[in-house]
């Protein structure tokens, strides 16, 4: 090889790029760069783009995706990124486990492209609509590089440098790939699991092969190359070098010789990572064949292919991964892909309905674009940033809006708390697969989890990436919706009380105080609050006490749930309704002990999250971001106009399960938390624990 | 039971509310004097519970009271105490540890030096006859009680140290 006279070059392109900068560019390094160095001088390349404008060597990072194994479920490493939080480890802690089930490769077969996939478990790249959704493929640019896993391929099993090849690839090839036995597109849930513990994939080895499995660059990644993973639903990760990561290495481990990377093989820029790590990732798809991107296909004048596997789903020049197996009660929120310009405006409810069963229909013709419905609040103004990109909503005429939620239900229980980058950006998350996942709705989990999708959105899946219409890409609804709201503290302890109540000052938020559970129900009663931080163990009337009164008056008032249930207590006490907003207070409890009793007494009497003391102030601020975006929104009209009125298209409904808590009290009517998640219900069931306070 | 935390002062905590100081330059210093005159007033109302009412739930209520403040702001060991109060109150625990075990465990325990650790122990007045099913957990709460005065008396040292004043 005479590598040494060629200039060190790798190629990198931008993940979710906008078409402004979505070609892959090469960046010359030298053997004392690191991933920051190349940062740096991706960014000279691009020094007169908008996207270098938005982003610094702090906002980008540098990696790749990979994805997870499930044949390799049940190979956990508690060091790995199982936690789906994303966690640094060391490649080399996972490379030579070797899972149970995995195959062993045929010696001499790992140069032959031919019996390459039957040995290995060639995955392709997941891309970006596989993980995140038909509209995020929309507008973005395509991964180029297909990933193999294998954790049995040893070292010395790297296989002989071969040259690139150009993908002009066979059909032959292809069906090969998808015919891998791992492969089993259709039977794969397209949507993440959330649940840590429901299906823990660590990625084993991390090899890097050519989309089409022709060259041979299944390597396992270099011992003690560091980079961090992050957890893309349940198929795939993101791998993120560290930037003190040598450059080379990474290059040597994934594409072997200097020269071997093609531009189609790009390692990807991550831009704006804190953004999107927040965003929940969309349907995750099983990795499917490789699929050449639109400028692919035009630079190569590849021809599609016929004969794809049995399973396949996908045709070439589409970058569809179709879903498959999907769960009708998802449809509704089914993430569908589309030019984002052609949407549709819907109004109302029959049109939703209407639009929402041609997307059932269209589910089941898996050529047919795939459609997303996306809620916006009434008279929403503003942009909608679907992973930074936008979407043209500067005037009202092209704000969709809808009246009422289609499946109210299912919006509702998948309202977690909002987080800065998730007001309405996010996808929603199948109800059923909720329901699987016994999540317990813990502080952290919940801040993870996915928020109600208040967006209706259709567009139909483009092959190209449209024109970027709207200047100011990173633009989101979030920035302009910090949360004026008004709080209560309910504590005891005037030194917590001081402390609580100077961190709110301190943010300008308006707070009042509650030295006890009466105190904190009457002060609830003349309204106008948003969110309730609630000690449980008070004097007079403990915080659980005071939660379960402050549910049942707003179930009695109607807040929260259908109006038609008001005429089921007809001798309820009347709130002085012009004062409150229709949606209920969200009632955070703060748990002075790590007792997962007290949790579970809180949530069951109606608190919607729960902080443990002492009240760590990171936690508190960004609770009041969650939970005070998500009153916004439910209130988008009265936060508007300073006043608290519930809008029309603003969808709240009680679960109509009703707590089955063995309260003695019967003064205490059954009641349920609309906003509470559902996950908890196990803990509703069980709740012969007394919810008096101990 | 957990273990109690060898430092006296959790700093990651305390200085969240120092952070604070910037709006309210005697805000931390004024909470610790307020915790100081709380502490004092709790560990009274304690005494009285266990010379008077011996009322276990009272026990427990004061214990979580002090916990929740001192553990707000920092003071780990002084909530550990207070933590093991309330659930001995709430009968959940059956042992106190003895005093100079505590001690022991103290990270840096040159603190104690020049410190009567017995000083501020109150007399047990109360007699086990193993017929009252409370009398356990009034000993230990009592035994508890004074072990949450000495740990009050080394945060005080240590806050006054770093405050640098007599508080």
């Amino acid at each position: 090889m005479l590598n040494s006279a060629l200039l060190w070059k790798v190629w990198l392109r931008i993940d979710n790029s906008t078409d402004e900068v979505n070609q892959p560019i090469s960046i010359q390094f030298d053997e004392i760069d690191t991933i920051d160095d190349l940062k740096s001088r991706f960014f000279q390349k691009l020094s007169s783009t908008r996207w270098r404008e938005i982003n610094d060597n702090a906002s980008i990072a540098i990696g790749l995706y990979t994805p997870k194994l499930e044949i390799q479920a049940d190979n956990r490493d508690n060091s790995g990124p199982d936690n789906g939080d994303g966690s640094t480890s060391n490649v080399n802690a996972s490379i030579y486990r070797n899972p149970k089930k995995s195959i062993v490769p045929l010696p001499g077969t790992s140069s032959l492209p031919r019996d390459f996939t039957k040995d290995r478990n060639v995955l392709q790249h997941p891309k970006p609509t596989q993980k995140r959704g038909a509209l995020y493929e929309a507008f973005g640019a395509v991964p180029t590089v297909a990933m193999t896993i294998n954790a049995n391929f040893s070292p010395n099993e790297a296989p002989s440098p071969s040259p690139q090849r150009p993908y002009s690839t066979s059909p032959k090839q292809l069906s090969a790939t998808v015919r891998s036995p791992l492969l089993r597109f259709a039977s794969v849930s397209p949507y993440p699991k959330f649940h840590p513990d429901n299906q823990i994939i660590t990625p084993t080895s991390l090899t890097y092969v050519s989309p089409h499995n022709k060259n041979k660059y299944a390597r396992p990644l270099r011992k003690g190359l560091n980079y961090t993973t992050e957890s893309i639903g349940d198929s795939s990760y993101k791998i993120i070098f560290e930037p003190d990561e040598l450059a080379i290495n990474i290059y040597k481990e994934l594409f072997g010789t200097m020269g071997s990377q093609s531009a189609s093989q790009s390692l990807l820029v991550f831009s704006n990572v804190n953004l999107r790590q927040d965003i929940p990732p969309l349907d995750i798809l099983n990795v499917v064949d490789y699929v050449p991107t639109n400028e692919e296909i035009s630079q190569q004048t590849i021809q599609a292919v016929d004969g794809f596997g049995l399973d396949n789903q996908v045709f070439p020049g589409e970058q569809t991964p179709a879903l498959v197996n999907n769960d009708e009660a998802d449809s509704n929120s089914k993430e569908n892909s589309n030019n984002p310009q052609e949407f549709q405006l819907i109004t109302n409810e029959e049109q939703l309905r209407r639009a929402s069963q041609e997307l059932k229909d269209e589910e089941k013709d898996t050529e047919s674009p795939w459609q997303a419905i996306l809620l916006l609040p009434k008279g929403y103004k503003g942009e909608v940033d679907f992973q930074n990109k936008p979407v043209l909503y500067t005037d009202s005429d092209t704000i969709l809006h809808s009246e009422r939620a289609v499946d109210t239900e299912s919006l509702l229980q998948e309202s977690g708390p909002l987080d800065e980058s998730g007001v309405g950006l996010n996808q929603p998350l199948s109800e059923c697969q909720r329901r699987k996942d016994n999540v317990t709705p813990t502080s952290p989990i919940l801040a993870n989890s996915q928020t109600p999708h208040y967006s209706i959105y259709n567009a139909p899946f483009a092959v190209s990436s449209p024109p970027d219409p709207l200047p100011n890409l990173f633009t989101t609804t979030s920035e302009k919706v910090f949360p004026k709201i008004n709080v209560l503290i309910v504590e005891d302890n005037v030194i917590n009380q001081a402390i609580l109540g100077s961190f709110l000052r301190k943010h300008k938020i308006s707070y009042k105080l509650a030295k006890n559970g009466q105190e904190a129900v009457n002060i609830w009663k003349e309204g106008g609050l948003h969110l309730i931080f609630m000690d449980l163990q008070l004097p007079v009337l403990s915080g659980i006490e005071a939660a379960k009164q402050i549910r049942d008056f707003e179930k009695q008032n109607g807040i929260g749930i259908q109006k038609s249930l008001n005429n089921s207590y007809p001798n309820h006490e009347k709130l002085p309704c012009k004062k409150f907003s229709q949606a209920p207070v969200i009632i955070v409890a703060l748990t002075a002990s790590n007792s997962q009793m007290d949790k579970r007494k809180a949530l069951v009497s109606g608190c919607n999250d729960y902080l443990t003391k002492p009240v760590n102030l990171h936690w508190l601020s960004k609770k009041i971001t969650e939970w005070g975006c998500m009153q916004a929104l439910i209130d988008f009209d009265g936060w508007k106009q300073g006043e608290s009125r519930m809008t029309d298209s603003v969808l709240v409904k009680s679960p109509k399960k009703p707590i089955a808590h063995s309260n003695n009290d019967s003064n205490t009517l059954k009641q349920t938390t609309p906003i509470t998640p559902t996950k908890h219900s196990p803990a509703r069931k069980n709740s012969n624990l007394s919810p008096t306070q101990n | 039971m957990s273990t109690i935390p060898p430092e006296i002062i959790n700093w990651t905590i305390l200085n969240e509310i120092i952070s604070m100081d910037d709006d309210d330059s005697d805000f931390s210093k004024s909470l610790i004097i307020q915790f100081i005159d709380q502490a004092q007033t709790t560990f009274a109302q304690m005494q009285r519970q266990l010379d008077g009412d011996k009322n276990l739930t009272e026990l427990d209520n004061l214990g979580h009271f002090l916990k929740g403040s001192s553990a707000a702001l920092g003071l780990q060991r002084i909530a550990w105490v207070c933590e093991r109060i309330q659930n001995l109150g709430r009968k959940m625990e059956h042992f106190f540890p003895d005093k100079i075990e505590l001690i022991n465990t103290l990270s840096n325990k040159s603190v104690i030096n020049g410190i009567d650790i017995d000083e501020d122990d109150e007399e047990m007045k109360i007699q086990s006859d193993g017929t009252d099913d409370n009398s356990l957990y009034l000993i230990l709460i009592a035994k508890a009680l004074n072990q949450a005065r000495l740990e009050f008396k080394l945060a005080r040292v240590e806050l006054s140290k770093y405050y640098n004043t007599d508080l």
